[in-house]
């Protein structure tokens, strides 16, 4: 912010990226790792019960082989795996490609092209 | 590791546009070094205890030497994840330092790019330094050489950093709020706990000092050095920007003059007592060893940096009804997350939009 002061007033004015979801849902937006153009909006995934059952299911995992429970631990070994193959099976949809604006100044700047079919949650802003 | 799997994509994929990473915040590199250690390191560990659970769940003979198994494997298997486990504790914390160093030097961060590459240097060498945890178990001495070696050449990127921050001190006009009070006692602390532990990296010393408290003092100037009084400093910055409203100036004056007092005071005579044969993991030992008057001063000291912890936990209950107004940026940071406004704003300017950054930006 000491190079850009301006920066301040330009996100109280709604001036950058994402100034509203085009798709009313949580979004953010994916750059490039190197040089930070963005590239897609990606659509976040919301709060779930899935993977906080399979985090608790690990920690009995984990507690029962300490005390040597060990029908609790292979118990809730196979629900953790359960669980987290649950997740992230129902994480990998595909959405429908569409271009959507990623606003600064109206108008989008992203150059990329489509995703593949089977990319979850992206789609192109250009 | 899924935390650690998070941090690598979203630093690399998620970041505000226009930000590359030459101008990547510091905190944000050291949490991506970070991350990747824990994925190579923590795995180690998770087989490690995996392992342990079976054999004494099944009676397996992997460390129970009376079956045919190594309890030396326990400790490699360990150590292995236990040496890059202090870099992910210190880093973090470090990356801490060179983003809250610059808003009370007043000047920007000295050698980024000399940080940057210092803490990747930590990442990879902190994975070839473990042995040092196992010195004193019978090794070859190649395998001494070696590792000696490489725990004395941390010391390099480590150094590179602290000269980093001491360059930025030396090259603005520091103001000494209570966060870089807390900052200050962290560069000489850890500096101390550095360099007790390229003494300890060689060889025949460290079978002197293994298993005392000179390795208690060592250990605990480096973590509470490097950790501990970074949060504390961290804790005094960003509260505001949470919650609104600062801490106090006066308690947090206080909290760190007790601390350092008493941190010093109680850990300092360790390096002595060690030394002098003070064993450590004991719970008594002999009245004859002539040690009774440092442990007691250690114990004293102790309480008085207890009294100083238990000041900024007062403080902190307290300012959530008579701190004072925070303002939007109090410290006047570079850092972009102060352009969210705080909570007292409802954080509502980062809701707005995403800031892209323009070419040309330097990093502070």
């Amino acid at each position: 912010m000491w190079d850009n002061e301006h920066l301040r007033q330009d996100i109280a004015d709604a001036r950058g990226y994402l100034p509203d979801a085009p798709t009313v849902e949580r979004e953010s937006l994916l750059t490039a790792p190197l040089t930070g153009t963005p590239k897609q909006i990606l659509r976040l995934p919301g709060p779930g019960w899935t993977p906080f059952v399979a985090a608790a299911a690990l920690s009995v995992f984990f507690a029962a082989l300490t005390l040597k429970i060990v029908w609790l631990a292979v118990g809730s070994g196979a629900m953790a795996l359960w669980f987290l193959l649950y997740w992230m099976w129902h994480l990998d949809k595909a959405y429908p490609q569409e271009l959507a604006d990623a606003g600064l100044y109206s108008g989008c700047r992203c150059t990329e092209t489509t995703p593949a079919a089977s990319a979850r949650g992206r789609w192109s802003c250009c | 590791m899924a935390t650690a799997i998070e941090f690598i994509v979203g630093l690399l994929k998620t970041r505000a546009p226009g930000m590359t990473l030459a101008t990547m915040p510091i905190f944000a590199w050291s949490m991506l070094v970070t991350a990747g250690m824990i994925m190579i390191g923590m795995p180690a560990v998770i087989s490690a205890d995996l392992l342990l659970k079976l054999e004494r769940a099944f009676g397996f003979p992997f460390f129970n030497a009376d079956k045919g198994g190594d309890s030396l494997l326990w400790q490699h298997l360990f150590w292995i994840f236990g040496h890059p486990e202090v870099y992910i504790i210190f880093l973090p914390a470090a990356g801490m330092v060179s983003m809250m160093l610059p808003s009370f030097a007043r000047a920007r961060l000295v050698g980024y790019a000399w940080v940057v590459m210092a803490a990747v240097a930590v990442c990879f060498l902190s994975f070839g330094l473990w042995v040092h945890h196992v010195f004193a178990t019978g090794l070859p001495s190649i395998s001494l050489s070696f590792f000696s070696a490489a725990s004395t050449a941390i010391a390099i990127p480590m150094g590179v950093q602290v000269f980093a921050w001491i360059a930025t001190l030396w090259d603005g006009k520091p103001v000494l709020r209570t966060p870089m009070l807390f900052i200050l006692g962290f560069l000489s602390i850890f500096t101390i706990g550095g360099l007790t532990g390229v003494m300890i990296a060689v060889v025949p010393f460290n079978w002197q000092v293994h298993d005392t408290h000179f390795i208690v003092a060592h250990l605990h100037y480096v973590l509470m050095g490097g950790m501990v009084f970074p949060i504390f400093a961290a804790l005094y910055y960003w509260t505001p920007l949470i919650t609104g409203r600062l801490l106090s100036e006066s308690l947090g004056r206080w909290a760190f003059v007790l601390m350092f007092i008493g941190f010093n005071g109680a850990f300092l005579p360790m390096h002595l007592t060690g030394l002098r044969g003070m064993p450590r993991r004991v719970y008594t030992y002999d009245a004859t060893l002539g040690l009774n008057g440092l442990n007691f001063s250690s114990t004293i000291f102790a309480f008085v940096m207890g009294v100083g912890v238990l000041i900024v936990l007062i403080d902190v209950i307290r300012h959530f009804r008579v701190g004072a107004p925070a303002g939007d940026n109090p410290w006047s940071a570079p850092s972009l997350e102060w352009l969210s406004g705080n909570a007292a704003h409802g954080f509502r300017r980062l809701h707005s939009s995403i800031p892209a950054i323009p070419c040309g930006t330097t990093n502070t």
